[in-house]
């Protein structure tokens, strides 16, 4: 308490003076967060910006999160795979479509990599991709706007977890069955696993221009769980690496029974070859069902095409294209080093954490010091393959970023703790503790070819005595330690929306230069726009009307409607002819069994209600938007069914 | 200087934002006023009339009331003008609502006023 209320002293550190003493009794043997000069270092004065952006998964809420570091603080959720009552994502009419699957409209995933967009190796700020586990997906951000722009389903994939991790450029995005299924799927009994269950991984091609997906080939595999993946950088470029466990292809009680091999395997794809035998015929196009759901640039309409058939190819009739690396003991994560030649796995349930090096990998294909083949797929050599280990790392490792100082961090979930290391002689350097149960951690840049440093954060699964407590579901947390010097220390802990598994992130300076403040209004090409209020108005088709509003400070128009029947589908298309930044209109009516829409200036968006009683209902702007939001509203009369209550909207000048 | 501004004599005048020295005006060009004319019913309808008050002032005739750098700064900078303009702030005082920034180039604020010049002035109260 004595140390907290020292740091209380500090001028400057009047918000946090409140929380610290709490911090100090609650956790009892933990540090606080250490000093006065700790809370300096992430204080962003009222009104100043971040350094940078960090991206953290949502995980079972769907979403991305969207803070600023060193602060800490939440900019945005931002919805990807869950429908947002909040903006109407996934319930407006131009939304919908982006939750299609081929299983149907799904309203949630569960969140787990976010991976920026990169051109040589570094992020670009173009774009950020993000996967969804449960249904297979890749959905990719626009960085100009924050939106979802577009959403692939991988077909024949299950669990899709190793993904999307980038290639050098961003020439693929890649998935890859963390749950191996019966490829193409098919009745048969799950203890026929062996002869059946395949695993596959994917390869979606990205446009280089407009970032468009598309599914370029699927490579079929042993039926192992495949994991985690991280492509090559400068000489490893042409090559993915995945993990994978279950090595032993059990079917039942995974715990115990996936955890028999001393080793399982990082499979490495070199994928100019798969390009090749692709080329060469060696593929075939398979049957396949996916949904591709695509947010319209021009339109702003989301739109879904079924698409029917991917090229699978199977690993062992195209030779060169994958090799296994033995990896000690149920790999998850593996990292590749700046400099393209370490490959780092975290062998989850290892003593030690294993480095490959790219260079020996090639030369032991070259001398073909194969240990054996497993399903056409050869199996390289350890002792051939192996650069070095780092002993005595704690227990757990998971996952490895690297600071491009020559010193790699790894997650250490068991022992919840950060170990630093060196890329040399991969001696342990320093450990920290993180709070509690850390899975991923992030280093700005830490995957890439040009790492920025400065921090690292652990993103934590347990949280236990660490904040207020809020009944049995207690929130998850990220951690911001400062890694300039040799030891890491520890500067904040905060929140973190759903559950966050990876997060990346990037200088702000990429990015905000590039942030869209307003649609221009003059290119909306909605169909059901109204470029001005002269063009506001309500039609009748059959039991739809369609109504065409707009909004701006402070009225919409028209603000009063009659001639709605009970059972009537009402299309409100509210325009927002705004064209100021950070002037958003809502829209509610009531009774609506519906989310609200929230409209961006210059946009369209549209909801349906479906009026059940008779009436005369309000409708107002939801987002305070001036001194007159209050008087933001109108009335829409509901007459039964078969009134003779003509259809009226008072537009001016009509 | 107005008393208790900051502005100067030319500030007072014509406005503050992009439009620094007094615009002149010629004969009517038609064109550009035309372009004008689309801009205000796209952009500016939805709060102004010519000839009455609605959202904000009616602008009818406005150029006889006010100069030309003043309307389109008032245009192209309504922060600004709300925050330091005398007679702006007057003007919210009255209306309670500000004019949103319109994302005009000065081009077509430059449009806007052609057109507004051809407006007839609202009829003067009863």
């Amino acid at each position: 308490m004595s140390r907290s209320l020292r740091v209380g002293s500090h001028l400057m550190l009047g918000a946090l003076f409140a929380l610290l003493p709490l911090a100090g009794c609650g956790t009892g043997s933990s540090p606080a967060a250490g000093s006065a000069d700790a809370a300096q270092r992430v204080y962003v004065p009222p009104g100043q910006y971040d350094e940078f952006y960090m991206f953290t998964s949502g995980g079972f809420s769907g979403q991305l999160g969207v803070y600023g570091l060193p602060s800490g603080r939440l900019l945005k959720v931002l919805p990807v795979f869950s429908q947002n009552p909040e903006n109407a994502y996934g319930y407006s009419e131009e939304t919908k479509a982006m939750l299609n699957t081929s299983y149907g409209f799904i309203p949630w995933d569960d969140s787990h990599h976010p991976e920026l967009s990169m051109t040589g190796g570094v992020p670009d700020g173009r774009w950020i991709f993000i996967n969804g586990n449960n249904t297979p997906r890749i959905a990719r951000i626009d960085l100009t706007d924050f939106q979802t722009a577009e959403i692939i389903e991988i077909p024949h994939s299950a669990g899709n977890h190793a993904s999307p991790f980038v290639t050098e450029n961003t020439e693929y995005t890649v998935a890859a069955t963390r749950f191996s299924v019966p490829t193409p799927q098919a009745d048969v009994p799950i203890s026929s696993y062996k002869e059946n269950f395949r695993g596959l991984l994917t390869f979606v091609k990205v446009d280089s221009a407009s970032g468009r997906m598309n599914i370029a080939f699927q490579i079929l595999m042993p039926g192992f769980n495949y994991d985690l993946s991280h492509s090559g950088k400068g000489p490893s470029h042409e090559w993915s690496f995945f993990t994978s466990y279950n090595s032993e292809e059990a079917n039942t009680l995974l715990e115990v029974n996936a955890s028999q091999a001393d080793k399982d395997y990082i499979a490495a794809v070199h994928w100019t070859v798969a390009e090749q035998c692709v080329a060469d015929g060696k593929a075939r196009k398979i049957p396949a069902k996916y949904a591709h759901n695509v947010m319209d640039h021009e339109t702003h309409v989301a739109s879904t095409k079924m698409e029917t058939s991917t090229t699978l190819l199977d690993a062992k009739d195209c030779a060169g294209v994958v090799y296994y690396l033995p990896t000690p003991k149920s790999p998850h994560g593996v990292d590749v080093d700046p400099s393209g030649e370490l490959i780092v796995a975290g062998g989850k349930l290892a003593s030690v954490i294993p480095v490959h090096s790219f260079s020996k990998m090639i030369k032991a294909i070259e001398d073909k010091a194969f240990e054996g083949e497993v399903g056409g797929v050869p199996v390289l050599k350890y002792e051939a393959i192996v650069a070095g280990e780092v002993a005595d790392p704690g227990l757990g490792p998971l996952h490895t970023e690297f600071d491009g100082q020559g010193h790699a961090y790894t997650s250490m979930f068991l022992t919840s703790e950060i170990t630093k290391w060196s890329l040399t002689d991969f001696k342990v350097i320093d450990k920290v503790p993180t709070y509690y149960s850390i899975g991923h951690l992030s280093i700005p840049g830490g995957d890439t070819r040009q790492p920025w440093g400065k921090y690292v954060i652990a993103l934590n699964k347990i949280t236990k005595d660490r904040y207020l407590p809020t009944g049995p579901e207690l929130t998850q947390s990220a951690q911001l330690y400062d890694i300039s010097g040799e030891k890491m220390q520890l500067l904040l802990d905060f929140p973190t929306i759903g559950e966050p598994h990876y997060a990346q992130t990037i200088p702000a300076s990429i990015l905000v230069d590039k942030q869209i403040r307003t649609y221009d209004l003059a290119e909306n090409k909605d169909p059901y726009a109204a470029l001005s209020e002269a063009q506001a108005g309500v039609t009748r088709n059959g039991r739809v009307v369609h109504v065409k509003l707009t909004s701006i400070r402070s009225h919409f128009v028209p603000d009063n409607i009659e001639g709605i029947q009970v059972g009537d589908s009402v299309y409100f298309h509210v325009t927002n002819l705004e064209q100021d930044w950070d002037v958003p209109h809502g829209f509610a009516i009531t009774g609506l069994n519906n989310s609200e829409l929230l409209i961006m200036p210059g946009e369209t968006r549209t909801i349906v209600w479906v009026p059940e009683r008779v009436g005369v209902l309000p409708f107002y702007c939801t987002d305070f938007c001036s001194a007159l939001h209050q008087e933001m509203s109108g009335w829409v009369r509901v007459s039964p069914r078969g009134s003779s209550v003509p259809l009226w909207a008072n537009v001016p000048g009509k | 200087m107005a008393a208790g501004s900051d502005l100067t004599p030319f500030q007072m005048e014509n406005g503050i934002g992009p439009i620094t020295e007094a615009v002149t005006l010629g004969p009517v060009n038609q064109a550009q006023a035309d372009e004008g004319k689309a801009l205000f019913e796209s952009k500016c309808s939805a709060c102004h009339k010519l000839g009455e008050r609605y959202v904000g002032p009616p602008l009818g005739g406005i150029l006889d009331r006010v100069t030309a750098a003043f309307a389109m700064n008032m245009m192209l900078n309504p922060q600004e003008m709300y925050t330091r303009h005398p007679v702006v702030k007057e003007l919210l005082g009255q209306y309670m609502t500000q004019m949103p920034d319109l994302a005009l180039t000065q081009e077509q604020a430059r449009a806007v006023v052609e057109y507004l010049r051809t407006t007839p002035p609202p009829a003067p109260a009863e």
